[in-house]
């Protein structure tokens, strides 16, 4: 397994050396590598046993933290996975039941270039930003042109598209998990947004102190699924979670996301490549 | 002398065809303003002609089932005759399928969304939604995108519509297309409007004459949310442009909890911006071709327009039981105009009558705006 190369590369002129770099990140459940067609036990608060049917998010606006404590922008390189600030990680590979919404390509890592420097965090948001986010999907670039990833009926992206089948019941069930931006209105509400949405539903994360070169971005479904009921849905349609503000099945997500309270996000964080099974 | 003569005849004659071609394509009915376009999707008649093959063609769904015209019928006024409609997976929507009549008008899209401005933007929703499912081409666009790239037919009317373009089916495309298509299914040849734009005293019956000073009475109320050319006052077009108008109301259908809510799923604007000064507001939909799109209301929860009319004379539905119970009419966010009224039985009748002149049969019967695929 691959972790951060470090490369200088020594410019022209008078500018700075830049660095390349590159974040691996990785979706986990207890430890365990999430991938489709493989049911993992104990999810949320009911224990309950899910297959992902879809596992994707965009992640956007990445800045190292250096041992000054500064942030410097991560520069992405630009590519069908990023484009501009925006990054598509997708941990999901079309098989099994996530022929419903996915594709066969995968993505686990976001690459870029930084000015050379000792950083020792990474500070970025899960979600497209605004000035991105309402975008005319049909032209956008990739990977903002994803047919799965834009909602059609409230405008912008799906941040995040991490939907779970669930075995509570049977037959399985959908608990889809949506996140987005809600509350998108112009103060004229005559236009497409153009004043931030009330709830722009960006999951911002932090993680300080943690040695870049050997540790990976770890997306925990289990703890973003801390206190959720996953074996029944609360609001009868659709299951899940659809980021709407008073929708009861997000009410514990969007606490572990940090998007209720001031306490932060629950479901990344930095852990050695090592500790990670990846069988 | 004569040359310059000759340039400015083919001038002249180059401009007329320019004029007639635009009039061709909206053949506006008098007192009607010019609909706006947005400048990356101008009218073509190419787009036109392949926007209306695609609107009649199932092979728009991702499993062959249903194409727009599933849902939106030209006999009645492009609506189904459902309380709800049903998606090309047997799927429910919560909403009834609203009237294409005069969509190029609209200055909002569906029944409660000020963000879908642009029917570019509301097309996508039917095409891609996935709750409920419509369409169904979410994930599927290689496979069916495919079926029109391989047929003959498709491949020149998207050369035609598109003929910069080498691989020319597109979400983008289609969904200009469609747009176009969409755009011309202008509704002006009703008998109101004959009475009104054309002249014709006559074209009314007395009936229909009191229904329509009915409408129009402060008694009523009808024409605040249901005024103007095209019986809403949600509209945008050229000579707004600067002062579009979108607005939502909330007429007092639903009050579940006494404080006002409607039913999850149908709660209007509020679903969207998530404040509670919008729940259960909808937006005001044209009234023209009103008595072929029954049932109505957003859900599709009254059968006629009588049923309609005595909803407004009580200010309100009082629902006495049931998992909707609640009565509306004293639904803290109703709107203002929402007072309740008398009629009577006359009165009621007239403005049945009047409603029933905006029908407009010529829209129904154009073939301009009929199945290009049926077969003769």
């Amino acid at each position: 397994m691959k972790f951060i190369t470090t490369l200088l590369l020594l410019l022209t002129g008078l500018t700075f050396a830049q660095q390349s770099v590159t974040l691996p990140f990785a979706a986990t459940l207890n430890n365990q590598m999430l991938a489709c067609g493989i049911t993992f036990e104990n999810a949320g608060m009911n224990n309950t046993s899910i297959e992902i049917q879809d596992m994707r998010f965009y992640v956007s606006d990445i800045r190292l933290i250096n041992t000054q404590g500064e942030e410097v922008p991560l520069v992405l390189d630009q590519n069908p996975w990023q484009y501009q600030t925006v990054a598509l990680l997708d941990f999901e590979d079309g098989s099994g039941h996530c022929a419903a919404s996915g594709n066969e390509a995968m993505n686990h890592t976001v690459t870029g270039t930084i000015a050379e420097g000792t950083y020792t965090g990474v500070t970025f948001n899960m979600g497209v930003p605004f000035e991105l986010n309402h975008a005319d999907a049909a032209t956008a670039p990739s990977p903002l042109n994803i047919s799965s990833l834009f909602w059609s009926w409230q405008g912008g992206y799906k941040h995040a598209r991490m939907d779970l089948l669930t075995h509570g019941k049977d037959p399985a069930e959908l608990w889809a998990i949506h996140i987005g931006s809600t509350g998108c209105v112009a103060d004229a509400r005559v236009m497409a947004p153009q004043a931030p949405c009330a709830n722009p539903n960006l999951v911002n994360v932090r993680l300080e102190n943690i040695d870049l070169n050997s540790s990976v971005i770890v997306a925990d479904i289990g703890a973003l699924l801390t206190n959720v009921d996953v074996s029944q849905s609360l609001e009868l349609a659709p299951p899940g979670c659809m980021s709407g503000a008073d929708d009861p099945d997000c009410s514990s997500l969007f606490k572990n996301l940090g998007l209720t309270d001031d306490a932060g996000q629950v479901m990344f964080y930095a852990m050695p490549a090592a500790a990670l099974t990846t069988e | 002398m004569k040359h310059l003569w000759f340039m400015g005849g083919f001038l002249l004659l180059v401009l007329l065809m320019g004029a007639s071609s635009a009039d061709d394509i909206w053949q506006l009915p008098k007192g009607f303003p010019t609909p706006l376009v947005p400048e990356d999707n101008p009218m073509t008649k190419e787009k036109v002609t392949l926007g209306r093959y695609l609107f009649y063609d199932p092979k728009l769904s991702g499993n062959g089932a249903q194409s727009c015209a599933s849902c939106h019928q030209q006999d009645r006024a492009f609506t189904d005759g459902l309380s709800v409609s049903v998606g090309s997976t047997g799927e429910l929507h919560p909403r009834n399928a609203q009237s294409l009549t005069n969509v190029a008008y609209n200055s909002s899209f569906t029944w409660g969304n000020p963000v879908l401005t642009e029917l570019e933007q509301q097309i996508m929703v039917p095409m891609f939604g996935e709750f409920p499912v419509e369409l169904g081409l979410m994930n599927k666009e290689a496979e069916v995108y495919a079926r029109f790239a391989q047929d003959p037919l498709y491949q020149q009317l998207f050369k035609a519509a598109y003929p910069e373009d080498a691989e020319p089916v597109t979400t983008k495309n289609i969904v200009n297309a469609l747009a176009s298509f969409t755009r011309t299914l202008i509704s002006g040849d009703s008998r109101y409007d004959r009475f009104v734009y054309g002249g014709d005293r006559d074209a009314l019956t007395p009936s229909e004459k009191l229904g329509l000073d009915l409408f129009f009475s402060e008694k009523t109320e009808c024409h605040h949310c249901h005024g103007g050319f095209n019986f809403t006052h949600s509209v945008k077009h050229q000579n707004n442009a600067q002062f579009i108008e979108m607005s939502f109301h909330n007429t007092g259908l639903y009050n579940l909890d006494a404080q006002g809510a409607y039913p999850v799923g149908n709660r209007g604007v509020f679903e969207i911006t998530g404040d509670p000064q919008d729940m259960g507001k909808f937006r005001a939909p044209s009234l023209r071709n009103v008595a072929l799109t029954a049932p109505y209301f957003h859900d599709g929860s009254a059968q006629t327009l009588e049923e309609v009319i005595r909803f407004y004379e009580a200010g309100g539905r009082d629902i006495p039981e049931g998992e909707f119970a609640g009565d509306g009419s004293t639904n803290p966010n109703k709107s203002g105009f929402v007072r309740g009224f008398t009629l009577t039985d006359e009165e009621r009748q007239g403005l049945i009558n009047f409603l029933n002149s905006l029908t407009d049969e010529t829209f129904i019967t154009n073939e301009r705006f009929s199945n290009p695929h049926a077969s003769p």
